[in-house]
């Protein structure tokens, strides 16, 4: 596990309010940072290189043989550019009724970050709502001693739930996706929904904090 | 459960919510419906920043952009210019479409091979690496950095933008596409009638008793000229259309013609012999302010009938006699003259008719007259960030008249870019760079542009959209858009200058051009040392700051350039009227009906009627503009290709029934340069015999105009632009059903 360099150096925990003792089925998130870090990882990867590794640190899924060289391709195909991207990886492109960058959404999510206290690097020049931003995130609330269950809310059941499901849709959809991205965009998938279903269920636990 | 199992359930009930509500037709009956009452606006919730429209477009906007939380949330036209009166038009609106838009380019990118759609993310630094090396081979190769070529144009306006060509000389002696398909020929014509293109003060229009719109669509492509001419009209003015196409413009006048195209020349002629015929001219004019009417009289009596003119342009007789001398009568009357009029291979010949029409009945100098066509007289700008000058030891061209190194760039025209890059040698271009320009939806005969880029060894496009340019491209750079970099503009029409502050930071790693040039020249020089004098820090609001000058300042009655941040401020002019002083800069200081220049650069001394080019296929073909787009600008964005969806055909029901063709229907437009297939819109705005389709980028369509557009040359332009213009509307084609 090699969390990237983000904001301020992430000391990552077990969440209290996870489920322990669960095998993952196929296609089920192991819920565990580094699944989160290697979904952040790879969201944001710049090449073939950073895109083998952030797999690697969630390894759920084994592989057919795999041209990394030409997953670089095609993820710049689907998320990058500088072709118009067939599933930009921002929330407010899903969520807002305008579809374009910095909508409504993004600076609610801007807000968010900020009650962390954490922000993107240039606010302005970079959409908050970038996926990998949001599963950051994730990892800093999860990281907070006690848990912070509103903030998990805010991000997890009414944001991220919200947009994540047609995000991966929309990747579904698209051409000649590579192996590793389905995977990925499954994982994420999965992540969401599980981490949804326990916040709507949770193990009652002593040490969290806020509402259901 | 599974989300697998989630979905079923999920969709099995949203099928019982649908059969549910097709059933209901209940209104309520508690709620009633909202009281909405209207919202004050506040603006100092905002902050708010000026910026000026830089598509080169003949009402240049002065933009109000609203930023909140370092957002553009909208931007409105600037009430303090009289033109842009507040209001944009629809592609200015769409704005923070393109500002935001998921499509933009956000990093440098690679391509690993040309046209394969491999890209991959590099650094900025890996870029300017890549290209610098790149340079320096040329260098070492050929002694000479000729074999780097630059297309640049009217993409992106803003003076800081010629940092682009500023880059280039600080690097050596390269090749630059020079002239323009836009204006030229027309631009030489008024030249030599009057020395220079100076046209009236758009604003005065409204003065004006009779206006004639001869190959302009304002309508669609000057739409804040559109009040002054319905200003004008209420005032009891006469609008006479006169253009092949329909035109919305055409729907608002009061009178139109259709003459066939490339015939405007004969057209004017025709009017001129029934003015002189009739004793109408204005004899103290032309005896205090012109040479060469007796020249042109005689030349009118013996060549030129209403009888022929009809007979040549499809105008009936009648009509050209009575609008003459309503013209000539007026006081005053303006003729307006478009770009497209002069887009053929006698649009040069046509400016100098429609010119000498105007002159000979005493509308030049007016306010509210003259022969409109376009001014620069606002641009008197340092041009700072394009002067720079070569490094030492630098080899270009040989046998430079100027004083000095003796060298200079190797010109070629931009409006033959494919032929040139295919023919050049000695050397040969190896390296192209683009900026400000989409050399594949702009230039002609696209077929062998696609073979001219074939030869070249690096092509670097600086760009904010995935166009069929970028996608030829080895290197793409993002570049800033008006939002996000500082300069300055003014426009070719109107008459007033307007600041761009940067209202947001860069999205991504976009840059701007000057930035792009420091950025270069401190990765060469980092290299090889001296290989480019390009400052190697540039701040593009210093940069802005550098181009004005005391003279600029004056003109303008401004004591500084920060007075624009509050707003646009409009030339301080002694009349409206171009010429009003009568002090024509030609040869003789008058008006020139015979211009001896003209005749010693290869033309008539005379505006004489100049046949057009000969038809080498079926039906012509007219590529204009559209109103939705600046060529391939625009169209991309999700808020304009809603409602302009995709590229038609459009043919006279004639020609339709014909060819057994039916509106929608899928067609082949086709020619000896290639091919082309789109649906066909039958109308009765464009003329029997004529293929109509508006030049546009449609981002999803197969669709570029210029896989059927030759380069054939206007007969005018290099004297003024250092080429010669394009015969764009000289273009033929024939059609048949898919």
């Amino acid at each position: 596990m090699s969390p990237k360099d983000s904001i301020k150096d992430n000391k990552v925990s077990e969440p209290a309010a996870m489920e322990k003792g669960h095998d993952p089925a196929p296609g089920e998130c192991p819920l565990t940072p580094g699944c989160i870090a290697g979904l952040r990882d790879f969201f944001a990867a710049v090449d073939a290189a950073a895109l083998q590794a952030a797999y690697a640190a969630t390894n759920n899924f084994p592989l057919d043989k795999v041209d990394w060289q030409q997953v670089e391709y095609d993820f710049n195909r689907l998320f990058v550019g500088p072709a118009a991207p067939a599933a930009p990886p921002y929330a407010s492109v899903y969520l807002d009724e305008n579809a374009d960058l910095m909508g409504k959404s993004t600076l609610g999510i801007r807000q968010l970050y900020n009650s962390l206290g954490m922000q993107v690097p240039d606010p302005g020049a970079l959409p908050d709502d970038f996926i990998s931003y949001e599963l950051d995130a994730l990892l800093v609330i999860l990281g907070q001693q006690p848990l912070d269950m509103k903030a998990l809310k805010s991000l997890v059941s009414r944001h991220m739930g919200a947009w994540v499901p047609a995000f991966c849709e929309r990747c579904r959809q698209a051409d000649r996706v590579p192996q590793p991205v389905r995977h990925m965009v499954d994982l994420l998938e999965s992540l969401v929904h599980t981490l949804s279903q326990s916040i709507t269920n949770p193990v009652p636990d002593s040490n969290s904090k806020g509402d259901r | 459960m599974g989300i697998n199992d989630q979905m079923e359930w999920l969709n099995e009930g949203l099928s019982k919510i649908r059969q549910l509500a097709s059933r209901v037709n209940l209104p309520p009956k508690l709620l009633i419906p909202e009281k909405k009452p209207a919202r004050v606006f506040d603006e100092t919730q905002y902050q708010v920043f000026r910026n000026a429209c830089p598509r080169n477009c003949y009402d240049t906007c002065s933009i109000k952009t609203y930023v909140r939380d370092g957002v553009v949330e909208f931007i409105e036209g600037d009430g303090g210019s009289s033109y842009t009166d507040g209001g944009l038009c629809v592609k200015g609106y769409s704005y923070p479409r393109r500002q935001y838009s998921p499509d933009r380019i956000k990093y440098p990118m690679i391509q690993d091979k040309r046209g394969s759609g491999k890209w991959r993310r590099i650094s900025w630094d890996r870029a300017m690496d890549i290209i610098a090396k790149k340079i320096l081979e040329i260098k070492d190769k050929d002694g000479s950095l000729l074999g780097l070529a630059l297309s640049k144009l009217s993409g992106h306006h803003g003076v800081t933008n010629h940092a682009v060509e500023g880059m280039m000389s600080s690097l050596g002696y390269t090749t630059r596409f020079v002239g323009t398909p836009c204006w030229p020929a027309g631009i030489d014509a008024q030249t030599y009638d009057m020395g220079d293109i100076w046209c009236n003060d758009p604003e005065d229009m409204s003065e004006a008793k009779y206006i004639i719109l001869w190959g302009v669509n304002p309508a669609w492509c000057a739409v804040h000229s559109m009040k002054y001419i319905m200003a004008a009209r209420q005032r009891g003015a006469k609008i006479v259309s006169i253009d092949p196409v329909f035109t919305q413009t055409s729907a608002k006048s009061d009178e139109y013609w259709q003459p066939h195209p490339g015939t405007d020349g004969a057209l004017a002629l025709g009017m001129a012999r029934h003015i002189l015929d009739q004793g109408l001219t204005d004899a103290d004019f032309v005896s205090e302010n012109t040479v060469g009417f007796d020249a042109f009289s005689t030349y009118l009596r013996d060549h030129i009938g209403v009888e022929w003119a009809a007979e040549k342009t499809g105008i009936p007789a009648d009509r050209i006699r009575a609008v003459a001398e309503e013209f000539a009568q007026a006081s005053p009357g303006t003729i307006w003259i478009g770009y497209g009029l002069q887009r053929h291979t006698n649009g040069g010949a046509t400016v100098r008719a429609i010119d000498a029409l105007v002159a000979m009945c005493g509308h030049i100098g007016k306010v509210g007259g003259g022969a409109r066509y376009a001014h620069l007289r606002t641009w008197g700008f340092n041009y700072h960030a394009e002067t720079q000058s070569p490094p030492e030891g630098s080899v270009g061209v040989p046998g430079n008249t100027e004083p000095g190194p003796g060298y200079s760039d190797r010109h070629l025209n931009i409006n033959k870019t494919a032929r040139s890059i295919l023919e050049a040698d000695d050397p040969k271009i190896r390296m192209l760079w683009v900026s400000c320009r989409n050399v594949f939806a702009q230039d002609f005969d696209r077929n062998l542009m696609e073979k001219a880029f074939e030869k070249l060894e690096l092509v670097v496009s600086v760009e904010q959209f995935f166009t069929e340019t970028v996608k030829y491209s080895d290197l793409v750079l993002p570049v800033t858009t008006l939002f996000e970099e500082f300069s300055v503009n003014v426009s070719y029409w109107h008459y007033w200058l307007a600041i761009n502050e940067a209202a947001v930071k860069p999205m991504y790693e976009a840059k701007s051009n000057l930035e792009i040039a420091a950025l270069l020249s401190r990765k060469i020089n980092e290299l090889r040392p001296g290989s480019c004098t390009f400052p190697q820090q540039a701040d593009d609001r210093e940069w802005t700051i550098k181009e004005f000058n005391p003279d600029l300042l004056e003109a303008f009655g401004l004591e500084s350039w920060e007075t624009l941040r509050s707003g646009p401020v409009k030339m301080k002019m002694d009349s409206s009227a171009g010429w009003h002083d009568n002090r024509f800069m030609t040869p003789s200081g008058k008006y020139e009906f015979a211009s001896e220049l003209c005749a010693r650069d290869g033309y008539d001394a005379l505006p004489v009627f100049k046949e057009g080019r000969k038809a080498y296929d079926k039906y012509r073909l007219l590529t204009p503009h559209s109103k939705f787009g600046i060529h391939s600008q625009f169209n991309n964005l999700d808020w304009v290709a809603s409602f302009n969806k995709e590229p038609y055909v459009y043919i006279h029901p004639t020609l339709a029934q014909h060819k057994g063709i039916s509106d929608l229907d899928r067609i082949r437009v086709f020619n000896a340069l290639g091919t082309l297939t789109a649906k066909v819109k039958v109308s009765r705005n464009v003329p029997e015999k004529t293929i109509l389709m508006y030049e546009a980028w449609f981002k999803d369509f197969d669709f570029n105009v210029n896989t059927l557009v030759d380069d054939r040359e206007a007969d005018m332009g290099s004297k003024k632009t250092g080429a010669p213009g394009v015969a764009l509307h000289d273009q033929f084609a024939d059609i048949e059903k898919v």
